[in-house]
C-alpha cells in the first residue's frame, strides 16, 4: 500500500503516523544511554555531544557492525594511524553504534518519502570559481 | 581622533542613522574599529585576518558617496566581520584549518558580495573552529587561530564555530559579524557571548562561496548586538541565488525589516522540554523572560517538542555529508594537520556510516518536519534558555563537559527553521544567559519581533564585557 492509498482509505493519515511513530521513539528513548544526543562525531557546535562510554553492552550483531567498519577504516588507513589513533577510532564506532540503533528502531514505511528532492535545473549559471590554495 | 566605547558599543541601527545623518564618519569608525581590533585581538584570538586595506578603502568610498548624498540604506559604511569560511577576493580563507591556511579565492561570497552592495566595509574575517567542527572537535583550541576568549571573561570559550563572530561582536571589535550554523554555531556562540544572533531559515541566504559541511543543513545568519539589527543585516543579506542549489525562490528568499511595523501579538509557546537539565540561574533567568513578556503578547502556554530520534537523525545527516563534503582531506594525509586529536581521526569512522542509515534518517527528518510544523499552528514562537549552561572553560573537554541531547538545535536545524538567541541576564559568575525564539520556516519576522520586544523590555543587550 503507498502512502496515498494510506491517506485515502483514513487508515492512517501522514500526521497521525507521524504522531505514532513519535510515540513510540519516546517510549523507546526511555533506556537513559539511548536518550544521547547525536552520534557528535561532526557537527558544528560542541559536536562531541553524545560520546559518553555507552552504558550497556552492544550485541553481537552491533558488535559485528562496529567490528567491520573498524576493519574497513584500518584496512584503508590502517598504515597512517598510531595505537592511541586506532584505539579512539575503535571507540568512536562502538559509540556511533548506539545512535544508529535508534535511528534505525524508528518506524517506517515503504512510502516514508525522505527529505531529500531532486530540484530541477531550468536556469542557467556561471560556473563556480576554483580556489587556489 | 578615535571613537570611544560609547560609540563602538552602539547598534547598527544607531550608527546607520549617524552616519546617513552626517554626525559620524565612516572612515574614523572603521579607523577606530581597527584600532580596537589590533589592540584586543592578541587577547581574544577573534580574528583570522584584518582586511585594513580593504576595509579603509569602502570606508573612504561609502564617505564619499553620503557625502554626495548617495545613502545607500542603514548598514552603509558600517564595518563588519566576515566568518572565515567564507570568501573574500584577494584575501585567505582558511576555514581555520591548517590544511587550508594558505587558500585563496579570487571572488567573493554571495553574502559578501551583498554586503558589499549595501555599502558595509569589511574589517576582517572572523576566526572560527576547524572546518566549522566538520571533522569534529574536543577542544576550544580546536582552530588555526587557537581558542577564541570570551570576552566577559577571558578564562572561557565562546563556544564555536563561529567563535570569532561571537568574540568580535562581544568586545564591539565590529559593529556586526556574520557567522554561520550547521547546528548551534550561531545560537551557542550568541548565547555564550551575550549577544543577539539569529539563524536565517534555511535557503534564504545564499551559500555561494561559503566552505561547505552539511550540503542540506549549512545556514548563514547575522550576529549584532540587538535583535533590530539581526533584521537590518538580514534584509540585506536574504535573497534567491541560482548558484546555491538550495536557495529559496526569490519570493520566499527576500526579508524586508519595516522596524516601524507594530509588533504582532505573539502566541508564545514556552518549551518544557527543550533541556533535559538545566543550570538553575539559567532557568531562573527564562521564568524572568516569560514574565517580562506576559503583559504584552497573545497567550504565553506550555509547549512541548515533538519526540523522536532527531539528535541522532541530525548528528547521521551532518557526519555523512561532512565525510562527503571533506573526502578529499580525509583521503590525504592532510586530515591529520588539524589542530584537534578528535578532528584527525573521526572522518574515517564517519565515512563508514552506511547510506542506507543516512537514507533513513532524511526519512525521519521528513516526519520531524511535519510534527514541529503543527506545533506552530499553535504558536508563533517557541522558546527556551538558549542553552542549559554558561560557557565553558577554555580547557574544557567538550565530549566531558558540554555534551547533552539538543532537541531544539536538532529539530531547528533539522527543518530549516529561523531562531534566534538574545541575551537575558547573567550568572552568579558574571557570563552571559540567553534566550532562543524559535519559528516556523519562513517566519523570521516572528523571532526578530519576539526578540526586539523582550530588547524593548530589558536593557540585558546592552551591557559590556569588563574588557577595554
Amino acid at each position: 500500500m503507498d502512502r496515498r492509498s494510506v491517506e485515502k482509505t483514513g487508515l492512517l493519515s501522514r500526521r497521525d503516523f507521524a504522531r505514532k511513530a513519535a510515540l513510540a521513539a519516546a517510549s523507546a528513548a526511555i533506556a537513559p544511554a539511548a536518550l544521547r544526543a547525536a552520534p557528535g562525531i561532526s557537527g558544528d557546535l560542541a559536536n562531541s555531544k553524545g560520546q559518553a562510554p555507552p552504558s550497556t553492552p552492544l550485541s553481537a550483531e552491533d558488535q559485528s557492525q562496529v567490528d567491520a567498519r573498524v576493519s574497513a577504516i584500518l584496512r584503508k588507513y590502517g598504515e597512517r594511524l598510531s595505537p592511541e589513533q586506532r584505539d579512539e577510532i575503535r571507540r568512536l564506532s562502538t559509540e556511533l553504534q548506539k545512535p544508529m540503533i535508534r535511528l534505525r528502531a524508528y518506524p517506517l514505511v515503504n512510502s516514508s518519502q525522505p527529505a531529500t528532492v531532486l530540484k530541477l535545473v531550468a536556469e542557467a549559471k556561471p560556473a563556480p570559481a576554483k580556489p587556489r590554495r | 581622533m578615535m571613537l570611544s566605547d560609547d560609540v563602538l558599543y552602539l547598534p547598527v541601527s544607531e550608527l546607520g542613522r549617524r552616519i546617513h545623518a552626517r554626525k559620524l564618519s565612516p572612515v574614523i569608525l572603521a579607523e577606530s574599529y581597527l584600532a580596537r581590533s589590533e589592540r584586543l585581538n592578541p587577547q581574544l584570538n577573534a580574528y583570522a585576518t584584518l582586511t585594513r586595506d580593504l576595509a579603509l578603502e569602502q570606508a573612504h568610498a561609502a564617505e564619499k558617496e553620503i557625502g554626495a548624498g548617495h545613502y545607500r540604506g542603514p548598514l552603509h559604511g558600517i564595518p563588519y566581520a566576515a566568518k572565515d569560511l567564507l570568501a573574500a577576493k584577494g584575501y585567505p580563507t582558511t576555514w581555520g584549518a591548517q590544511p587550508y591556511a594558505n587558500q585563496t579565492f579570487d571572488y567573493d561570497a554571495a553574502v559578501i558580495e551583498r554586503l558589499n552592495r549595501a555599502g558595509a566595509v569589511l574589517i576582517g574575517k572572523a576566526a572560527m573552529i576547524e572546518l566549522a567542527g566538520g571533522m569534529g572537535y574536543r577542544f576550544a583550541s580546536a582552530s588555526l587561530t587557537g581558542p577564541a576568549k570570551n570576552p566577559w571573561n577571558e578564562g572561557c570559550w565562546t563556544c564555536g564555530s563561529s567563535s570569532g563572530s561571537g568574540a568580535i561582536v562581544s568586545a564591539a571589535l565590529a559593529a556586526f559579524a556574520i557567522g554561520t550554523e550547521t547546528w548551534g554555531s550561531i545560537i551557542c556562540p550568541s548565547g555564550f557571548c551575550g549577544i543577539s544572533g539569529l539563524r536565517p531559515t534555511f535557503g534564504r541566504v545564499s551559500r555561494y562561496g561559503a566552505m561547505a559541511l552539511a550540503y542540506s543543513l549549512d545556514k548563514i545568519g547575522p550576529m549584532a548586538r540587538a535583535a533590530e539589527d539581526c533584521g537590518l543585516i538580514l534584509a540585506a543579506i536574504a535573497g534567491h541565488d541560482s548558484r546555491d542549489r538550495s536557495s529559496l525562490p526569490g519570493s520566499e528568499a527576500k526579508f524586508e525589516m519595516a522596524p516601524s511595523a507594530p509588533s504582532p501579538r505573539l502566541r508564545v509557546g514556552r518549551l518544557t522540554n527543550a533541556w533535559k537539565k538545566c543550570d538553575p540561574e539559567i532557568a531562573s533567568a527564562a521564568d524572568d523572560v516569560f514574565e517580562a513578556l506576559k503583559k504584552h503578547v497573545a497567550a504565553i502556554d506550555d509547549a512541548e517538542l515533538p519526540a523522536g530520534p532527531f539528535d541522532e537523525v541530525a548528528g547521521v545527516i551532518i557526519s555523512v555529508e561532512g565525510a562527503a563534503a571533506f573526502r578529499e582531506l580525509i583521503e590525504s594525509s592532510k586530515v591529520a594537520e588539524l589542530a584537534d586529536p578528535l578532528g584527525r581521526v573521526a572522518g574515517y569512522v564517519n565515512e563508514q556510516i552506511p547510506a542506507s542509515d543516512y537514507m533513513r534518517a532524511q526519512q525521519v527528518r521528513e516526519i520531524c518536519q511535519e510534527s514541529i510544523n503543527a506545533l506552530f499552528d499553535t504558536f508563533d514562537v517557541i522558546a527556551a534558555p538558549t542553552l542549559p549552561v554558561a560557557a565553558s572553560t577554555l580547557d574544557t573537554n567538550l565530549e566531558k563537559g558540554l555534551s547533552f541531547p539538543d532537541p531544539v538545535g536538532a529539530i531547528g536545524n533539522l527543518c530549516g527553521l529561523p531562531a534566534i538567541s538574545v541575551p537575558c541576564g547573567f550568572t552568579s559568575q558574571k557570563l552571559p544567559i540567553g534566550v532562543q525564539f524559535v519559528a516556523r520556516c519562513g517566519n523570521e519576522r516572528a523571532v526578530l519581533a519576539a526578540a526586539n520586544l523582550y530588547q524593548q523590555l530589558t536593557d540585558w543587550h546592552a551591557r559590556r564585557p569588563p574588557i577595554s
